[in-house]
């Protein structure tokens, strides 16, 4: 195990080495200049080139390149192409109002879906089952930005119960964590009914109900525990995809997090700052990932990874 | 014929498989059920209400809205469907090897994955589109690999749990051959999942092209796609809300409609699952099971 | 979901009605307090102003750095630092009487030193807006107070230019202790309001500076300027109340807003027209006739009803000039609303003396050999208002004539590269683009755009047009100083255009500027300015629609 996890440590380091130096050719290679965007669409060659050269921008590659990394691993991981700001600052401000903003919705999600998608596999074929199954089906099928803009609308302008846009207080935290959670509950609603009403029909189960164990025990105790696996990888996966994915989100309720930073850094080209938020980006989605390994051999011991 | 028939015992699912194929002969059929040409313009006409003449409404350029809809279920879906086979197709097999390997071939394809995830699907379309150029073809590639780690997961994970169980190990004892292993004793585990996963991917993917036609990377102009009309339909979403509903419906319709009948089609493939669900007591109070007379007690 | 949610929007309409009797009061005193919510789509690059031409940028900047002349909603020249200029006889020297006790926000003093100083490094490290001030050679300092320009020949446009924001005096003694990167997140010249704090993609606030020159100004405490990518939500933000202004809203929406009595929608013509840049290396479109036959083919009065709502832009009135322009002539024909209308017929006529007609059922134009005529046309989306759907609709129409058009979308910044390519490399065939003119006056145009010596990657002039005649008149233009002179030759100049038809004309954009009625003083300008420094709120009105701040 602890082999397991100083291993992983190791590889988060060296793929996110390995992503910034392919970055670094990434954005070499396809169309779109700084200094041509800097200088604006109608600016002569002159200034274009005295931005290259104020910039460091004309220096050779491989010695952008070298400066670059070797800056890196000491820790420095540069300055914002235009606004010559320190790179780690703006990121990792950003990375904690993304990471708050996708726990909270995490949070909401895990555990409506496992008191929903429980509920509903145990009341399979039942009326209740079948409102939570199309009510998660709904939440599936509404793309978030509109039902951003509904929240926003009725929330915000008309019934002004909550604040609109940024993070200034906790009630700004309501309208983006619950549409963002609402969303992932719907996705793993229905994953974690499938699992329930799959493990519900397991061997063990009949036994334990031959048996006489209540329900209630049944259900959440022996058949979640069995049906945990697969709903632990989702939520793995569904967490990396509500960090990554939570760019319209952002974007709708003007939250300042590392989606919208990286979006706005590809359009404008500023390097530096898509390198450091891709790298700890993939940091925390190692970790994410090495977190639901350990919890695989917590929860099925049978499995190791020595 | 013992398939169709218990097939046709589930209502829901024989409902929404009609469903699903009249959304598959509008894909095939569009050019020419439309009521109008989904590329005409009309400029004076443009941004009207539903009405008995366009019954969604029109567009800024003043096309019509239901005509574009129909096109759009043609283009959308041969994305989805081609992306989702691109996904699956690949990251299935993969995923049971690995799972079922295990060592070195895992721990590779497992961080290999682990890359693909964090890469941001906006940055892996640029680079597709930088060597292939903006094209449905690029879509495709682009959400293909994006979703294709999550099937490689879901694989592996029920491949671990499963090669645990005793009579796979009977199985392994008895010498069976690999592939015998995974296609009769991990194959069925896993096709539930897989199913799930995919129609759940559906949506992912008709909401990413959008985002990739938005950036010019997927679905060129004038072609509609129900993604890209969701998104120009939202930037008027105050002003003219009727405009969203033609692709939401649609996307609404055949996202439903992949899932139940996804849903039925697992339980029906899968006798051993459905057996053993028809045994089970139901919990509290009667349990209408698909298929089955009412079994109240 | 949808119809219930339009069901709710109409009582917060309605709520506004009843305010609509108070909506319009009368000029009154400005009142003092307040902190000013200001929502920008967008920051891009850095707040060095010798760096960054973005538009939204100049917003931020006239807060706390001041020009030597300001530009007033008329597009008319008046004195801010500079109290007044004179020029000399050869015209090559311009002395400029500067403010007296004015002081930067860093304490030191603005004199003709510090000015100087400014427009010389300016040369020296070439800011961006270097190549606006053509044939600058130095500024010196004559004494305290006087500042003069020397120019190496006369030059009719540098008053505006010297208007033109970036050219902001911002403090020597900042520059040099903190440097360009110093300054990257910090403005520090003599403005009304003190910059702060500047919190990257976020917000920039500003604070009242008490030791403002222009006794009694500014009335507001502070000024947020917040962005907000999203329209939506900018709109909705300015519905609730949780910002005071905004601008880059959807046309659509801007109409819709009208209607709300608490919101003051305001719109003004713009000096930035839409064409489409046609490569000349390839042909047909080295042929005027072909070019011209283009024009005739785009219906402009569509695009303008569609595309904008009928608001958001108007028919041109001249190729690339607008009414904004210094020295503009409306240049249509008498009884015509556009140049080059509308004129199905008459496209076709021209495309046949160029060579190229419809041969065969199949409805495409071929020429004599019978090869079909396919155009690339690239745009971005989002870089202008409307770009990318105006983009559609030139396609539509091309089609309709029997060409055939590939429609690429493409990313901005990779737009951006592909169209910054000298005529070697350039490998479009149209695009759509705009052009702005900054400085309201026409020598932008004449020597950027349309001059032989422009060509890209020297110049913008991206469809490698080269013509004789065009390129005297520019010249001519660019050192007369006598205003009528001047005139005639820009009209000159337009006229010609009308003839060769380098690009695709295409409708000229109105900005809008919505904000709430309680704001008062504040100001949009054709130059894509909305200037809000010396605003100020209404406290009864903004107390009246349950705004606190």
């Amino acid at each position: 195990m602890l082999g397991m996890i100083v291993g992983r440590l190791g590889f988060m380091v060296l793929a996110g080495l390995l992503l910034i130096s392919f970055l670094f050719a990434l954005f070499h290679i396809i169309p779109g200049d700084p200094a041509v965007l800097l200088a604006g669409d109608n600016a002569p060659k002159v200034v274009v080139d005295a931005i290259r050269k104020a910039y460091g921008f004309d220096r050779p590659l491989h010695v952008q390149y070298f400066t670059y990394m070797g800056n890196v691993l000491t820790g420095d991981f540069g300055v914002s192409n235009y606004n010559r700001q320190p790179v780690l600052g703006i990121v990792i401000t950003r990375v904690l109002n993304t990471a708050q903003l996708a726990s909270l919705a995490m949070l909401f999600a895990v555990f409506v879906s496992l008191a929903f998608g429980s509920l509903s596999a145990m009341f399979w074929g039942n009326p209740l089952d079948k409102v939570v199954t199309v009510a998660s089906l709904v939440g599936i099928c509404l793309p978030v930005f509109v039902t951003g803009i509904a929240m926003i609308y009725f929330f915000g302008v008309y019934l002004e119960w909550l604040p609109i846009a940024g993070m200034a207080t906790w009630s700004n935290y309501i309208l983006p964590v619950v549409t963002l959670g609402a969303y992932q509950a719907a996705i793993f609603t229905r994953m974690v009914r499938s699992c329930m009403i799959d493990a519900l029909g397991k061997d063990f189960i009949v036994t334990a109900r031959a048996k006489g164990v209540p329900e209630i025990q049944i259900v959440f105790k022996h058949a979640m525990r069995n049906a945990l696996l697969p709903i632990v990888t989702l939520f793995g996966l569904g967490f990396g995809h509500t960090l990554g994915g939570s760019v319209v989100i952002e974007s709708i309720f003007n939250w300042p997090g590392l989606g919208r930073l990286m979006v706005e850094s590809v359009q404008t080209r500023d390097l530096p700052i898509i390198q450091a938020s891709i790298f700890f980006f993939a940091i925390i989605f190692i970790t994410l990932n090495m977190i639901v390994d350990v919890l695989y051999t917590w929860i099925d011991p049978r499995i190791s990874y020595d | 014929m013992d398939f169709l028939r218990r097939f046709a015992q589930d209502r829901v699912g024989l409902a929404f498989s009609f469903v699903l194929l009249a959304l598959a002969v509008v894909a095939l059929t569009a050019q020419w059920i439309a009521p109008y040409d989904p590329f005409a313009i009309s400029l004076r006409q443009g941004m009207r209400p539903p009405s008995w003449t366009n019954w969604l409404g029109t567009d800024q350029f003043g096309r019509d809205v239901f005509s574009r809809v129909l096109l759009a279920t043609q283009v959308t879906s041969k994305i989805a469907i081609s992306s989702i086979l691109f996904a699956v197709l690949i990251g299935v097999p993969v995923g049971m090897f690995v799972g079922y390997r295990g060592g070195m071939a895992e721990a590779i394809v497992m961080r290999m994955t682990d890359v693909l995830l964090i890469f941001p699907i906006i940055l892996l379309a640029i680079v597709i589109v930088v060597i292939a150029g903006p094209s449905e073809r690029g879509v495709v590639i682009a959400l293909g690999l994006s979703q294709m780690p999550q099937f490689i997961r879901i694989t592996r994970g029920v491949t671990l749990s499963i090669k645990e169980e005793l009579y796979v190990e009977a199985a392994i004892a008895a010498g069976a051959s690999t592939p015998s292993i995974l296609l009769r004793h991990i194959w069925p585990n896993i096709s539930a999942p897989i199913v799930v996963q995919a129609t759940l991917t559906l949506p992912v993917f008709v909401l990413n092209t959008a985002a990739l036609s938005y950036l010019g990377l997927g679905v060129q102009p004038p072609n509609p796609e129900w993604g890209q009309m969701l998104n120009e339909a939202k930037e008027v979403l105050a002003s003219a809300p009727y405009l969203i509903i033609g692709p939401s419906v649609a996307l609404f319709l055949s996202v439903l409609a992949a899932n139940l009948v996804g849903d039925a089609l697992q339980e029906t493939l899968n006798p051993k699952l459905k057996g053993r669900r028809l045994k089970r007591p139901p919990v509290f109070g009667p349990a209408r099971l698909p298929g089955a007379r009412e079994t109240g007690n | 979901m949808t119809s219930k949610r339009t069901s709710l929007l109409i009582p917060a309409v309605l709520s506004g009605v009843f305010l609509s009797g108070m909506a319009f009061a009368q000029q009154a005193t400005p009142q003092y307090g307040g902190q000013l919510v200001y929502a920008q789509s967008g920051e891009k690059f850095t707040l060095f102003m010798g760096r960054n031409t973005d538009q939204s940028a100049q917003d931020v900047w006239l807060n706390a750095c001041e020009t030597l002349v300001d530009m007033n909603e008329k597009n008319e020249i008046t004195p801010l630092l500079a109290r007044s200029w004179t020029v000399s006889a050869d015209r090559k020297k311009v002395t400029f009487k500067l403010q007296e006790g004015v002081k930067f926000h860093d304490g030191t003093p603005f004199n003709a030193e510090a000015a100087a100083f400014v427009f010389n490094e300016a040369k020296e490290k070439k800011f961006l807006y270097i190549s606006l001030l053509e044939g600058f050679e130095k500024a010196t300092a004559d004494s305290e107070y006087e500042m003069s320009f020397h120019l190496e020949a006369p030059f009719a446009a540098l008053l505006p230019t010297l208007g033109y924001r970036p050219l902001c005096i911002f403090s020597p003694t900042a520059y040099k202790t903190k440097g360009e990167a110093g300054l990257a997140t910090q403005i520090v010249g003599t403005g009304p309001f003190v910059h702060t704090k500047y919190v990257k993609g976020e917000y920039t606030l500003f604070e009242r500076n008490k030791e403002y020159w222009q006794k009694g100004k500014p009335y507001l405490d502070s000024i947020k300027i917040i962005i907000v990518p999203d329209a939506s939500t900018r709109t909705a933000m300015l519905e609730r109340g949780e910002i005071d202004r905004t601008v880059q809203l959807g046309d659509l929406e801007l109409a819709r807003l009208e209607r709300n009595k608490s919101i003051n929608v305001r719109t003004v013509p713009s000096t930035r027209q839409f064409y489409v840049v046609l490569n000349h290396r390839i042909a047909p479109m080295n042929d005027p006739k072909f070019r011209i036959a283009l024009n005739h083919a785009i219906d402009k009065a569509g695009i303008v009803e569609s595309v904008f709502a009928g608001r958001g832009a108007a028919l041109m009135k001249a190729p690339t000039m607008t009414d904004g322009v210094v020295a503009f002539t409306d240049m249509r024909q008498p009884g015509e609303d556009t140049i080059f209308p509308y004129n199905v017929a008459k496209a076709k006529a021209l495309l046949k003396e160029a060579g190229y007609e419809v041969r065969d059922s199949d409805g495409f134009l071929k020429d004599s050999k019978g090869q079909r005529l396919r155009l690339k046309l690239w745009t971005p989306r989002g870089a202008t208002k409307g770009d990318y759907q105006v983009a559609q609709l030139v396609q539509t129409f091309l089609t309709q004539l029997g060409i055939g058009v590939d429609l690429t979308v493409m990313e901005s910044a990779a737009f951006s590269s592909a169209m910054n390519q000298g005529p070697e490399d350039a490998k479009y065939d149209m695009a759509l683009l705009s052009w702005g003119i900054p400085t309201a006056d026409p020598d932008q145009p004449m020597m950027y755009f349309t001059h032989t010596r422009a060509w890209k990657p020297v110049g913008a002039n991206r469809m490698f047009f080269s013509d004789a005649e065009i390129d005297r008149i520019a010249d001519l233009a660019h050192v007369e100083i006598d205003e009528a002179k001047r005139k005639e030759y820009v009209r000159q100049w337009m006229a010609r255009l009308l003839v060769t038809a380098p690009v695709i004309y295409l409708p000229t954009l109105n900005l809008g500027l919505a904000g709430r009625t309680y704001l008062k003083g504040d100001q949009i300008l054709a130059v894509d300015n909305y200037p809000a420094h010396f605003a100020w709120f209404d406290k009864a009105e903004m107390e009246r629609q349950g705004v606190r701040r």
